[in-house]
């Protein structure tokens, strides 16, 4: 296989570059844009774009001159962000919710493009070549025009984020808190607008609508499940968005007929699969990770408690601390009856406590012993869960016949904090848990 | 260019078309607007994209119905993702729904481009769809023993596409309705939200695939998103909201399509008919507007109009208990005093003359004295009510409420307005107080003696 020709590894370059600025930018503003519950605006100010960019060509074409990019840019970027306020008007004027407002923003606005087009195909001069481009993306035939206006729009929005970080975290999170100590809540939510705006704007030229769309969306779902701080997941997203656009560029240089914005989204895509199997937030393996391990706890902390309560003090009456934790052995038989657990899988239990030395087989193995650490261990448990019975039955007015099952599946999740202050809290009005 | 002639048997259907397809849409439209999933709707109409295409590279043929059959399937699967990807994940409901439908639209691009030396397959023809075409493609239907009808093709199955939506929400309607608004009571008495979202999920699939053709994929969004939501602003009932979704849908296919002939050329000589489509999208949204502004429960305009009386009603209330205030010191008021009041509650010149006049007129002032303005008897008994109620509320904040005496002024001003005769007597009652806690007399209940 012959070198490709130079001019193809500069074209490459610039498409790499663009696409990874985009990205870049497109990651970080789609952030603060899902942390505003907001994330479909994007798809919604893009597709407002276009009755800008009829306009545009309509009036430009009127005075006489020919097409031009910056007037058909500065078209685009008047009725996205019209369409983006036009959102927020219907939301506070109507009560209609968010999902409402866009979708008849979208789709009218849209509509109103399209007939738009209708009437600049039939002006003399009307040639709408390139306008579709804005629809599907054209990432492969960029020129370096592409270039400079993406890194000058990618630029601005990444200064705006940095400037307006903790601004724009605060809308995010406390609108109202914001409102209320004087942030300009209104103005601020408008920047972000306006750095959505540019990215689209930008974006579309150079990659087309759901090029755009996507990188808004879908590394800032990524970083979203990676992380819950919201620095680190702007960084994320933003990282996520450069890698997908140059990684969509790459794999489409390495094939024919791959075209590259598809692919961009692909890549975004899988990014966004990966994270949200691994991711340490929201990841689906670590929330199973953790569910797993609660289980295990509840199952051994059942084991426990069954134990000490079916087995007795070997010597009566249990006159010291220690004789009380020396228990009578516990038949299976009876130990299977307790809870809902298969044979076999009470046998595993009980394997793995005996290795941690909480509790021994008897000699014939059909019975099992608390050891005196087990015996310690299960009667810190039976303590909680009398604790919980007492504060059901007092505080929370539950009937004493019903609060077993309660404390059953609240005794697990507490920490040792809130144990304390339940006993500080028991003794305070008199008598305490006993046991 | 003149506009040209309406011609019946094309633009006739055309208009039905329209209104067949925004009736269809209307209906699931309705049922995705109380659900908060309107976006859906758009979501699937880029979604259908993989599966046309791949019916077409599959079957190698422009079967409509096999291409149909193709995006319906697609459609379902994106929405269906977006639903496992929110209610399994936990992923945010818009971005669930805009990562799956921009992968599907991607995929569907790649399939095309992939395909392309094999076929002939144009997205931009799936997008915008060819109203205009509609009458040109027909079909024949013969009813036995009537004669046979030549229609266009479209008809028939919006129609399909409208009966099935119809029967669905009037067979459904209370489970739809219960899943809609209390989603934890219909999962406890056995409605599975998933399974509601699903058949919803089909249902807008089915219509946006049957309209995409007619009306174009993006317009179905306007049509799915703005004629419901004109209705709700119409009526805060679900019933009759999906009854006048689709009439709304016939007004929006007859003004649209006929703005669609008629304005271009009016506008410019030199301009032909545009896309009705797209006009037909337009108007949706203008209707959306009307009735946002006229709607009798949420209207703007009436809105707009009641805070109006009210802020007439209040600056009238000040106004007798400002002269009320400096009788009872023994001064006369001087015009100059109440503009300067009203400058300080920021009440504008043409309020503040429109209270006085309002009131002169009603003969409860005496606004004849260049200089002055006099209570009357009559005025007197007013103004003393609302005197009643700011010292009444004064007193119940400063005694019930324990909030200091220095407190409280701004907070009656603001109650007094509201306040009817049984609240201040329920007032009077609580309070037992015939001084308020700045030491002025209470007014005494007039009509009690």
């Amino acid at each position: 296989m012959e070198p490709p020709p130079p001019m193809m590894d500069w074209t490459l370059r610039t498409v790499l570059l663009t696409v990874s600025l985009l990205g870049a930018a497109a990651g970080a503003a789609g952030a603060f844009v899902l942390l505003r519950r907001r994330a479909l605006l994007g798809d919604v100010m893009s597709h407002a774009a276009l009755p800008g960019v009829a306009i545009a060509f309509i009036v430009t074409a009127s005075l006489g001159l020919t097409r031009s990019l910056p007037a058909l840019a500065l078209g685009a970027a008047l009725t996205a962000l019209a369409g983006a306020w036009c959102v927020s008007w219907i939301r506070r004027q109507t009560r209609l919710r968010d999902d409402a407002a866009m979708g008849i923003v979208l789709g009218c606005f849209y509509g109103l493009g399209v007939a738009l087009l209708g009437i600049v195909q039939s002006l003399p001069t009307g040639q709408q070549a390139g306008l579709t481009h804005l629809l599907l993306g054209h990432v492969a035939s960029m020129t370096s025009s592409d270039l400079w206006s993406v890194l000058a729009g990618a630029s601005v929005v990444l200064i705006l984020t940095l400037a307006l970080f903790k601004e724009w975290r605060l809308l995010c999170f406390d609108e109202p808190f914001a409102q209320a100590i004087g942030r300009p809540t209104r103005r601020l939510d408008a920047m972000l607008m306006v750095a959505l705006g540019l990215v689209i704007v930008v974006g579309m030229q150079a990659a087309g609508l759901l090029v755009v769309v996507a990188l808004l969306i879908t590394p800032a779902a990524a970083a979203r499940a990676c992380t819950v701080r919201t620095g680190s997941m702007v960084a994320i997203a933003s990282a996520i968005g450069a890698l997908s656009g140059a990684g969509g560029a790459l794999l489409s240089a390495s094939a024919p007929d791959l075209p590259a914005g598809a692919l961009c989204v692909l890549v975004a895509c899988a990014a966004f699969l990966v994270a949200l199997v691994v991711g340490p937030a929201e990841g689906v393996l670590w929330r199973a990770l953790r569910r797993w391990r609660l289980e295990a706890r509840v199952r051994r902390e059942h084991l426990l408690r069954a134990m000490w309560e079916l087995s007795s003090p070997c010597e009566r009456p249990a006159t010291t601390p220690a004789a009380l934790l020396r228990r009578t052995p516990v038949a299976l038989a009876t130990l299977l009856q307790r809870r809902s657990w298969s044979g076999p899988r009470l046998r595993a239990l009980i394997g793995r406590e005996a290795r941690r030395g909480y509790i021994q087989w008897t000699a014939t193995r059909d019975a099992v012993t608390l050891t005196e650490a087990g015996s310690a261990q299960a009667r810190s448990l039976e303590r909680i869960h009398r604790l919980w019975e007492e504060y059901l039955t007092r505080r929370a007015d539950i009937a004493p016949t019903h609060v077993d099952r309660d404390a059953d599946i609240i005794e697990h999740v507490l920490g040792p904090e809130l144990v304390q202050q339940l006993e500080r809290d028991l003794d305070r009005r008199g008598g305490g848990a006993t046991a | 260019m003149p506009v040209r002639p309406f011609i019946p048997e094309i633009d006739g259907w055309i208009i039905a078309v329209g209104a067949l397809a925004g009736a269809a849409c209307a209906i699931p439209g309705a049922w995705l607007l109380v659900r908060g999933r309107v976006m859906a709707g758009d979501a699937v109409t880029h979604a259908v994209l993989p599966g046309i295409a791949g019916a077409f590279l599959a079957f190698q043929s422009r079967d409509p119905l096999l291409m149909l059959a193709g995006a319906a399937v697609s459609g379902v699967a994106c929405l269906l993702l977006a639903v496992v990807l929110e209610r399994t994940l936990r992923v945010d409901r818009g971005a669930a729904l805009g990562v799956a439908f921009t992968a599907f639209f991607a995929i569907g691009l790649v399939m095309i481009v992939q395909g392309a030396d094999r076929v002939d397959l144009d997205p931009s023809c799936v997008l915008y769809g060819a109203l205009e075409l509609t009458p040109i493609d027909v079909v024949t239907i013969s009813v036995p023993g009537l004669d046979s009808f030549t229609v266009p093709r479209a008809v028939p199955i919006l129609l399909v596409a409208l009966v099935v939506c119809g029967l669905v929400s009037w067979i459904l309607f209370k489970e739809l309705r219960l899943s809609a608004f209390d989603p934890g009571f219909a999962a406890a008495i056995g409605a599975r939200p998933l399974v509601v979202d699903l058949l919803l999920a089909a249902l807008v699939a089915m219509v946006s695939v049957a309209a995409f053709e007619s009306v174009g994929s993006i317009l179905v969004v306007a049509l799915l998103a703005a004629l419901p939501a004109g209705a709700r602003m119409l009526t805060s009932r679900l019933g009759p909201m999906l009854l006048l979704g689709p009439a709304l849908a016939v007004v929006a296919s007859i003004v649209g399509h006929l703005a669609a002939i008629a304005v271009p050329p009016l506008a410019s000589d030199a301009l032909g008919d545009t896309s009705s489509a797209g006009s037909i999208a337009v108007v949706a949204g203008l209707l959306f507007l009307a009735c946002a502004l006229i709607g009798p429960e949420r209207g703007i305009v009436l809105r707009v109009l009641r805070e109006r009386r009210l802020r007439e009603r209040i600056a009238r209330e000040e106004l007798l208990a400002l002269l009320w205030r400096s009788q009872e010191r023994g001064l006369p008021v001087q015009r100059v005093a109440v503009r300067e009041h009203f400058q300080q509650m920021a009440v504008g010149r043409r309020v503040m003359m429109a209270a006085i006049n309002a009131l002169a007129r009603s003969g409860l002032v005496d606004a004849r004295d260049e200089q002055r303005i006099l209570l009357t008897t009559e005025g007197s008994r007013e103004a003393s009510r609302v005197i009643r109620s700011h010292r009444l509320w004064e007193s119940y904040l400063t005694e019930q409420a324990s909030l200091r005496p220095d407190h409280v002024h701004a907070t009656a001003s603001r109650l007094e307005h509201v306040t009817g005769d049984a609240l201040a007597a329920q007032l009077a009652s609580e309070t037992n107080a015939t001084i308020d806690p700045h030491g002025h007399q209470i007014p005494q209940d007039e009509a009690r003696g």
